[in-house]
């Protein structure tokens, strides 16, 4: 049961890395 | 405070270490803005970098972390999340080399500035530590010399990534920028120094010394232990313990094992091993007298912590170690809960504790399940691994009240639990451990 939450936590992790990282170029970069 | 409150709370502080590096971006005053795939490069390479810094803190065995959540868990979440942030890394030069190939100079480690090497050192580095994490037993690495290696990359990358980022002096010129990579920096030694210096420092100050060695059933010893001018300690029947035997606790020599003893007996703890190579195949030399270190215990496996109206014990081969913990406790506390335990092993003679089970179905309410691989000529009982069928024949109609401990190799997890939910056992009384967790 608890792998299954870390599953989904690693999951999260992954997509908010990538999602922020991409948000942030479109607001520092040019 | 209840321990699934304490989990969500760790889990939230999880994801604001992780991206606070990433979050403190977008409200700093900022520098000039750079290219769009730049500040992506820079902002994947933060989170991937915070990512991997914070694998310096399930490892460093907090107690207060390390019994809030189980241990396999937290080491496989370790594995994973190690692979995802060296990736996250590895993205940020690779996105400036395909944005801007001029940029490949930097990774001549004779010319390119120091910033730059130490960059691209950590990176190769980090390659190698997941590298050989990942297929140590291909390369044929010795458990103890990876783990060596394992301590000693991780600290060099951590320092050649924070020289790194420091002195590209971009982002991090920002104060509030270049205080928290400090800070969170600071911890990563802090738990390095904790694990390495102050917690071998204090398992020589509660040495324990060799009671007995046996030979047990399955090519498997059981290493009883007392302790040395302490009082040892108390633990839930399930729960792990770090073992060094004729080792100094600072030698990074230490195993991860399951108690096996009775967590009612005070004055000594056992443990039950198979060998399997490395070490565990000299514990057979290991002679009465001998001094050892403990450090535990650890983990959420237990019986204590996930009571219910009866058990069911799911275990594979040296898996049975904690539950035999398990068995014993209750046995020594006069507990009458009933308990069903499948036990598969590949052949009868090879099922460690066997003489013991049976003795223990006489004073618990146990039924033994024996589940072998390769059984004996006229065997009538269960053969093959535990199917889904197999453990609808067993289990009694409050099936979906019991509480379910499985340990065993990962396949023999995930079948058995895919087997329990068709069954209609609900997730939340079911727990299970690795035997490979580090």
């Amino acid at each position: 049961m608890e792998d299954l939450y870390a599953r989904r936590i690693w999951q999260l992790t992954v997509v908010l890395a990538v999602a922020l990282s991409l948000v942030f170029g479109f607001v520092q970069g040019r | 405070m209840k321990s699934s409150l304490r989990a969500t709370l760790w889990v939230v502080a999880y994801f604001a270490l992780v991206f606070a590096p990433v979050l403190l971006l977008f409200p700093q005053p900022r520098p000039e803005g750079r290219e769009f795939w730049r500040e992506v490069s820079v902002a994947l390479g933060f989170a991937g970098l915070s990512l991997m810094g914070l694998q310096f803190v399930p490892t460093a065995r907090l107690p207060f972390l390390a019994n809030v959540f189980p241990l396999d868990t937290l080491y496989s979440f370790h594995h994973r999340v190690s692979i995802t942030s060296m990736l996250l890394i590895l993205a940020h030069p690779l996105i400036l080399f395909i944005y801007n190939p001029f940029t490949l100079r930097l990774l001549n480690l004779l010319d390119a500035p120091l910033r730059a090497r130490a960059g691209t050192l950590a990176l190769l580095g980090l390659i190698a530590l997941v590298g050989t994490s990942v297929w140590r037993l291909r390369l044929r690495l010795s458990y103890e010399s990876w783990r060596v290696a394992h301590n000693v990359l991780a600290i060099g990358i951590a320092a050649l990534a924070m020289y790194h980022i420091l002195n590209v002096d971009w982002h991090t010129s920002v104060p509030r920028q270049r205080i928290f990579w400090i800070a969170w920096a600071i911890i990563w030694g802090g738990m390095a120094l904790f694990i390495r210096v102050i917690k071998p420092w204090m398992m020589l100050q509660r040495p324990w010394r060799v009671r007995e060695v046996r030979p047990e059933r399955g090519e498997s010893w059981t290493v009883a232990l007392e302790p040395d001018g302490h009082q040892g300690f108390r633990f839930l029947p399930g729960q792990v313990a770090w073992l060094t035997i004729r080792r100094s606790p600072f030698s990074i020599r230490e195993h991860p094992f399951s108690l096996a003893s009775s967590a009612m007996a005070s004055d000594h703890i056992a443990f039950t091993i198979r060998e399997l190579g490395d070490f565990t195949s000299t514990v057979g030399d290991i002679k009465p007298g001998e001094r050892a270190y403990v450090d535990g215990p650890y983990g959420t496996f237990d019986l204590d912590q996930h009571t219910g109206p009866g058990y069911v014990f799911i275990a594979g081969g040296i898996g049975s170690a904690p539950i035999m913990s398990m068995l014993r406790t209750m046995a020594d506390r006069g507990d009458d809960h009933a308990v069903i335990f499948f036990y598969g092993n590949r052949t009868w003679d090879s099922i460690i504790f066997r003489e013991e089970l049976d003795e223990l179905q006489g004073r618990l309410n146990l039924k033994m399940v024996h589940v072998l691989e390769d059984p004996p000529e006229g065997w009538e009982g269960e053969t093959g691994f535990v199917t889904r069928d197999m453990l609808d024949r067993h289990l009694p109609a409050d099936r979906s009240e019991r509480v379910y401990f499985i340990c065993g190799p990962i396949p023999m997890i995930v079948s058995v639990e895919r087997s329990l939910r068709a069954l209609g056992v609900p997730l939340s009384r079911i727990f299970s451990e690795q035997y490979e967790m580090a």
